[in-house]
């Protein structure tokens, strides 16, 4: 049986000793066992700036509604495979955690308008047409692709300084792209290549 | 100052580090390439490395009990093949640690929390490879202070 929302909010509150309605940061990652589904308890969770997630098996973002106060949404290492159902958080949300589940796709990361730190290592992006996606997000400052398809490519074939341009090309406002900061020439080259 | 003061007491978690890796001979790591199956905290181990590196660990999380309690199942053949390369241990020397972020950290916390994730029994089960589980340790430890001490130092 999969831990419910309930059961690791549960767990949570006794292993920290304190009510995690009150909590600023609910750590429910790493749950055994782990959790399959988020739920509307998750609604509870007023105060909660960093919902922590990860390191659970969840197949699919919802029930994020009532979180009104979210900044940091940390999902990395679960089964997920698309953005979705973030309308409810998407003017709070200013960092997303997702390395390590299946993304393939970036359509839905348009509405987090406010989003400046995205972790997305070891997910499934294989098309630039995905970071094109990303230039919707214009706050976006720190980016993680290590180990996608794209940085692999790039990784393998020793292209990697061209990888960098290409994406600080398509998101002029980055400051960090996959633990580096996007230096004055990387940022020249990639105004160059703009035309 | 304060910043200073901070910075010096992220200094013995990074000395911990490089002698938890001077600790490791490249005899050691063939020695462990030879097991065919290693106690489990050794994998677990280097779940730890593999993620403070980027690389891949077993997509679905999978529980099991070992000696009474609940850890998570590694991805040793992934962890070979991380072995396999022969500056495998050059690289943790040279490991970028003001790369880490703060996610890379939350996604240890689970190997951590586990009663038998430490220096002593890792030894114990495994020899000098043991040191690896101080490096990831200390690599998080550095980052959690370093994260503190950086805007003091801008300012």
């Amino acid at each position: 049986m999969p831990s419910t929302i309930k059961d690791a909010i549960k767990l949570f509150e006794e292993r920290k000793n304190v009510v995690a309605t009150e909590q600023e940061k609910v750590e429910l990652n790493g749950t055994c066992p782990a959790i399959e589904k988020m739920d509307a308890t998750l609604s509870t969770l007023k105060a909660c700036k960093h919902l922590a997630l990860s390191t659970n098996n969840i197949e699919k973002i919802s029930s994020l509604s009532g979180m009104e106060n979210l900044r940091i949404l940390s999902l990395g290492r679960n089964l997920i495979k698309k953005i979705e159902n973030l309308d409810a958080v998407a003017e709070t949300l200013e960092e997303l955690w997702i390395s390590y589940n299946q993304i393939a796709n970036l359509g839905g990361i348009e509405k987090l308008v406010n989003l400046k730190v995205l972790f997305m290592s070891n997910n499934k992006i294989a098309a630039w047409s995905e970071i094109d996606r990303l230039a919707a997000v214009d706050k976006l400052e720190d980016l993680l692709l290590v180990g996608n398809p794209l940085y692999n490519e790039a990784r393998d074939g020793n292209t990697l300084s061209d990888y960098r341009i290409e994406v600080i090309k398509r998101l002029p406002n980055l400051k960090k792209l996959d633990g580096i900061p996007v230096d004055v020439d990387e940022r020249d080259a990639a105004k160059a290549a703009r035309g | 100052d304060d910043a200073e003061r901070d910075l010096a007491a992220a200094k013995p978690a990074l000395d911990a580090a490089l002698s938890a890796l001077n600790s490791i001979s490249p005899k050691d790591i063939v020695g462990l390439k030879a097991l065919k199956n290693p106690p489990d905290v050794v994998k677990r181990i280097f779940d730890c490395v593999l993620i403070l590196r980027y690389w891949p660990v077993l997509d679905k999380v999978t529980w099991q009990d070992i000696k009474g309690f609940q850890v998570i199942l590694g991805n040793y053949d992934m962890a070979v093949k991380m072995m396999g390369d022969m500056n495998f241990l050059g690289h943790l020397v040279n490991f970028p640690k003001e790369q880490i972020n703060d996610e890379t950290v939350e996604l240890l916390e689970p190997y951590f929390a586990a009663p038998d994730f430490n220096y002593e029994s890792a030894k114990k089960a495994s020899g000098n490879v043991a040191g690896l589980c101080n490096w990831a340790e200390a690599m998080c430890t550095y980052h959690t202070v370093a994260k503190v001490v950086e805007p003091k130092i801008a300012t």
